[in-house]
């Protein structure tokens, strides 16, 4: 299979799909995690704000 | 009329994620199978369709099949945000149109890959179907920079619902070219071609048949997680959104 003069087209097509998959699964991930980080912020934020409400 | 809402707030936007894990191990697993059939099971091609190179049919299938589901389905989620006035169908739409993006990309890459060994040329502008496709992949990263250009959620959310309405008219498009222009090279491997002359016949072998299906279940349940996860990406964006608003 692998010895056929058209595998490395082949080959370069798979790896195109299951990596393009995973770049996009990774993508998503770390946009998720800054979303989290991004909401503990947040949080910190609504608390000052509720210890030291604006006059 | 505008419709009354149908749709919880937290409808489509994936609640469950240990659901979406699950439905991603599974996608894993049908993927791995997926391949297993495709290199283990399906038969070679003969050289006129690429030799080996003919494999990367079933995922550039699959890819398809995804890519234009996804496209529908954007459409559909803009026509009942303009319904129903619903934010949560417009989180559904921007997660179908970011899939649509991932996975035509994926078809046209791997279409070129295909088309190197058997047409001897990475691309042709003669053949309508790649055009076509083209097109279609440039009208959604369109839609995506169109989105990021309105900061307005309403407004935004109701110009992309009639950008997704209009750009879907190209999938019958797509889907009928091949099979009504004669001179056309891409091969049309279901139902009746009038090309058979320009591409040459094509056909499925039954054991290709098991390798096609799982990879195209396989795809569909991969969609099912990406989407799920997108959807849920945007609800909590947009949550953190209006606490930044209400904190200044």
């Amino acid at each position: 299979m692998f010895d056929d003069k058209n595998a490395p087209y082949m080959i370069g097509a798979y790896v195109v799909f299951l990596g393009g998959m995973l770049f996009y699964a990774i993508s998503l991930l770390m946009r998720a995690r800054a979303a989290k980080r991004e909401e503990q912020r947040l949080d910190m934020l609504e608390a000052e704000d509720a210890a030291f409400p604006k006059k | 009329m505008q419709e009354q809402s149908t749709l919880p707030e937290n409808a489509l936007t994936g609640t469950a994620p240990a659901i979406t894990r699950r439905i991603g191990v599974l996608a894993i697993g049908l993927v791995a199978t997926a391949l297993i059939l495709v290199f283990g099971v399906a038969p070679r091609a003969q050289d006129s369709a690429g030799g080996e190179a003919q494999r990367i049919f079933y995922f550039h299938v699959s890819s398809a099949w995804l890519g234009f589901g996804a496209m529908a389905l954007c459409a559909f989620a803009g026509w009942r945000y303009l319904r129903t006035r619903n934010l949560g169908w417009d989180r559904f739409a921007l997660a179908n149109a970011e899939i649509t993006v991932v996975f035509l990309a994926l078809m046209l890459l791997s279409g070129m890959l295909w088309g190197r060994p058997t047409w001897n040329v990475w691309w042709t502008w003669q053949e309508p179907k790649l055009v076509v496709s083209a097109l279609q992949f440039l009208l959604y990263v369109s839609y995506l920079v169109l989105r990021s250009a309105i900061d307005d959620p309403e407004r935004r959310a109701r110009q992309s619902a009639v950008f997704s309405l209009l750009a879907v008219i190209l999938v019958p498009f797509n889907f009928l070219i091949s099979r009504v222009i004669a001179d056309g090279v891409h091969p049309v491997v279901f139902g009746p071609a009038v090309n058979v002359e320009a591409a040459g016949k094509v056909g499925i072998a039954p054991l290709m048949v098991p390798a096609l299906l799982v990879s195209l279940v396989a795809f569909s349940v991969v969609y099912l997680a990406l989407v799920r996860s997108r959807t849920a990406l945007q609800a909590q964006m947009d949550m953190i959104e209006a606490r930044k608003a209400a904190l200044q």
